[in-house]
């Protein structure tokens, strides 16, 4: 009995499990539809991720079993999307939406009734699953949208720099070389639309000629090259040309290869630079005057160096000291001079005041013919510079020149150059000298010049301070010798004076011995102020000499006699040789009568007792000469030099002159040089001596004199 | 027994006087005119006292002072010497004195002045030797 009562059982188990799943698959129909909401919510175009979420949480109580106990909320980005009903119960299932792998909200569900005491999960697994995929979708729904977004912003900014950029942008099918996109500067740069670009291909914007340029340049692309840039010669619509530089990269478009080119118009920057080219071209032109003349300048420059380099050694060989002189000074700046103008050798010639020529010549290793050869040649450009045949030559040797000739043979050119004024009493030539012919070029000659002119103002120099020191010093010298010379007869006269007035002298003899001393000594001191005022009139130059016509003859007579009594107390006597046409003379009476006076005294100072002196006049060529000759004790040799220097004395071993100041033949000597003649002496030691002077024959006639002497 | 002078001396009037004067004060007076044979007569003549020019033909006073002073110690290396000279310098003064005169006295001088000098040395002389 049993059966029935578990059939309707069974029946009613069954019908229950029915009516469950029914209920069941009506609860997931209601989910299932929910989803599909949501799906086509989250499909639907151009509404915001906002909108999305809210129509989420407002789709999601639908789908539940008591949709009014059910309410939902999103939490997302900072913002909070939730049904109107919303609040929060401990009876709830939350979900994460994760985004691009990051939390980034949570969907949210709660029921609003009390939580039921039976079961752990609050929510059945199905429910949470639910909630899990929507929380899913809606994670990768925003990672879409995001994605979408960023794309739209990247396009918006690319086609911004597309229609903005400066340079012309074409894109162009690889393939078809038709053209898909022009920019707006691409569009003014060849005067098309973009719909007339569209329309174009490759082959239509340049020139037949350089096509097969530009498809190479497709077909590179084509093999993989990545970017290419040229130069290339475009048309416009117009038909017109110009040049522009194009860079080309590739893209994919829409699936289809294709080249981006950048277009800039260079016609201007070409027309610049053919501008550039041509002002380069010219500055070329410019440059290479422009170095000749700085060649030109360089050789003046180095000319004016050496030129002053060359000064710089004259310079420096002024500090020299003077002993060194002119050889020193001579072989620095001819070894100077040697390193720049071909010259084997140099010479100076030095015409000095008294008429001598000094050669200096360098190197002194020459042989002794081109010595010679060097000489002549210095000879006879100072005697044609000078106007008149020369006396004397004194060779002087240089010091070594560095860098000296080894072996000269011949001259075969020379250049010689008077480097002192003319109107100087001492003339310097310089000359330098070359084995070579026309060796010297005029820049040669001027730094020669240029040299030598200092050289030779340097020797002047010299000379000049020279002289100076050399009259100072005898000057100095004079007036100690002048205060010995005074002090010496003073100092006998004093004694002599002082003897006699302190009647210390008791014989009479002696006193009148004493008073002869006294007279002798007071001549003699007039002798020597007589003479010094004599020497410092020569010295200072203010000797005055009248020059008047002179008939020597009288002058000898005269004199002759004056002294007679004189020669007579030694037994001496004078004799005269005077030819009967003895021709005049012009000059100073007096002054050539002091000079006379001076020799005959002199000959008889030194003649023996019983001796003879005779006094002779004779013409000799331009000039006449008076010659006094005595039979004395004679001069040795080396005295003779010096016969002439003041307070020479001659006879070491015997007493002074007696009366003689020592510069009786000084005076007389420059008395006769300032009559434009000579002074010298004969003698031997022991056979007397004859002094003698040439004066010049006036050039006045005879007449005038006797008409002078006749009146 | 009268002291012997020698005077060295090339002018003939300064001599003269020199020589009167030193006779007159009571001595002996040689002369020599130029330098050599001054030289020779102060080694020679063992004079006692010197009175030497400077300026002299041959050689010169400070020479003869000179080779004097060198000889080996005796007679001529100890002579007094007055040096009498128309150099007046001071330098010259200032030489004299390095070549080893003893007295120097510069013409024009008077005669007493050179008697005065001249007896001085003697006196010193005598005082060493004493």
């Amino acid at each position: 009995m049993t059966e029935p009562r578990d059939k309707t059982a069974k029946r009613n188990q069954s019908k229950e499990l029915i009516r469950d799943r029914t209920h069941d698959l009506g609860e997931r129909v209601k989910e299932l539809n929910c989803l599909y909401r949501i799906s086509n919510l989250v499909h639907t175009p151009d509404i915001s991720l906002e909108e999305t979420l809210q129509g989420t949480v407002d789709l999601i109580p639908p789908g539940w079993q008591c949709p009014e106990m059910t309410c939902a909320r999103i939490v997302f980005d900072g913002q909070e999307f939730r049904t109107e009903n919303f609040r929060e119960t401990v009876w709830r299932q939350t979900s994460d939406i994760i985004v691009n792998g990051e939390r980034s909200g949570a969907l949210e569900v709660c029921h609003l009734d009390e939580r039921r005491e039976n079961g752990e999960g609050a929510f059945l697994p199905e429910k949470a699953e639910l909630i899990n995929a929507i929380a899913e979708r809606l994670g990768r729904v925003i990672e879409r949208r995001r994605a979408e977004e960023a794309l739209r912003e990247s396009e918006a900014r690319y086609r911004a720099l597309f229609a903005g950029a400066p340079e012309g942008m074409l894109v162009a099918d690889l393939e078809t070389k038709l053209f898909r996109h022009a920019n707006p500067a691409m569009c003014r740069m060849f005067g098309y639309t973009e719909e007339e670009f569209l329309r174009l291909g490759v082959a239509d914007i340049h020139p037949k000629e350089s096509l097969s340029y530009v498809l190479a340049e497709f077909e590179a692309m084509a093999q993989g090259e990545k970017l290419l840039s040229a130069n290339l010669p475009c048309r416009r619509k117009d038909g017109s040309l110009f040049y522009a530089d194009v860079n080309a990269i590739m893209v994919a478009l829409d699936g289809r290869k294709c080249i981006v080119g950048f277009f800039t118009d260079v016609t201007e920057r070409k027309r610049a630079e053919e501008a550039l080219r041509r002002r380069a071209a010219e500055l070329e032109d410019l440059n290479k005057q422009l170095t000749h003349a700085h060649d030109e300048a360089s050789k003046a420059r180095r000319i004016l160096a050496e030129k002053s380099s060359l000064l710089q050694s004259v310079a420096e060989a002024l500090v020299v000291p003077l002993s060194e002189q002119l050889q020193g000074t001579a072989s620095i700046v001819f070894g100077r001079l040697a390193s720049i103008v071909p010259a084997d050798a140099f010479a100076l010639a030095i015409v000095s005041g008294d008429q001598r020529l000094l050669i200096a010549f360098a190197p002194p290793g020459l042989s002794r013919r081109l010595a010679d050869e060097i000489r002549h040649r210095m000879r006879e450009a100072a005697e044609i510079a000078l106007g008149r045949k020369l006396p004397r030559t004194i060779p002087l040797g240089l010091e070594p020149i560095t860098g000296g000739p080894a072996n000269v043979e011949t001259i075969r050119s020379h250049a010689i150059l008077p480097l002192t004024s003319p109107d100087l009493e001492t003339q310097v030539l310089g000359g330098m000298f070359s084995a070579k012919a026309d060796a010297f070029e005029d820049d040669h000659v001027a730094l020669f010049s240029a040299a030598g002119v200092s050289l030779a103002s340097l020797y002047l120099a010299r000379i000049v301070h020279a002289k100076e020191e050399e009259l100072q010093r005898r000057q100095s010298e004079f007036v100690a010798t002048v205060s010995h010379e005074l002090r010496t007869p003073l100092h006998s006269l004093w004694g002599f004076v002082k003897l006699l007035l302190e009647e210390k002298v008791e014989d009479e003899e002696t006193r009148r011995e004493f008073l002869g001393i006294i007279d002798r000594e007071c001549a003699h001191l007039a002798a020597l102020v007589s003479d010094f005022l004599d020497v410092s009139k020569i010295e200072a130059g203010r000797m005055e000499m009248r020059k008047e016509p002179l008939s020597l003859d009288g002058l000898v007579t005269k004199t002759a006699a004056a002294f007679k009594t004189m020669a007579d107390e030694k037994a001496i006597t004078i004799d005269t040789d005077l030819p009967a046409d003895l021709p005049p003379v012009e000059g100073d009476g007096e002054r050539l009568g002091q000079v006379l006076a001076n020799l005959v005294s002199n000959a008889i100072k030194f003649s023996e007792a019983g001796g003879r002196i005779v006094v002779r006049a004779r013409v000799e060529g331009p000039e006449l000469v008076v010659s006094v000759q005595d039979q004395g004790i004679g001069i040795a040799t080396e005295a003779l030099p010096h016969l002439f220097e003041r307070f020479y004395q001659a006879d070491e071993s015997g007493t002074r002159w007696q009366g003689g100041t020592g510069l009786g033949l000084n005076i007389s000597r420059q008395i006769v040089e300032a009559h434009g003649g000579r002074m010298w002496v004969d003698s031997n030691v022991g056979e007397g001596s004859t002094f003698s002077f040439a004066i010049p024959i006036a050039a006045s006639n005879n007449e005038d004199i006797r008409t002078d002497e006749a009146a | 027994m009268k002291e012997k002078i020698l005077v060295v001396e090339d002018d003939p009037a300064a001599l003269r006087l020199v020589s009167f004067t030193l006779e007159s004060a009571g001595y002996e007076v040689i002369a020599a005119v130029n330098g050599f044979e001054g030289l020779r007569r102060a080694q020679e003549e063992q004079p006692d006292l010197l009175v030497l020019d400077l300026m002299l033909p041959g050689i010169d006073g400070y020479e003869i002072c000179h080779r004097l002073r060198s000889n080996p110690p005796g007679p001529a290396s100890r002579l007094p010497i007055l040096m009498l000279t128309a150099k007046s310098r001071e330098a010259d003064r200032a030489a004299a004195e390095q070549v080893g005169a003893d007295f120097y006295l510069s013409k024009p001088a008077t005669p007493e002045e050179i008697t005065t000098a001249v007896d001085t040395l003697i006196s010193q002389r005598q005082e060493k030797h004493a």
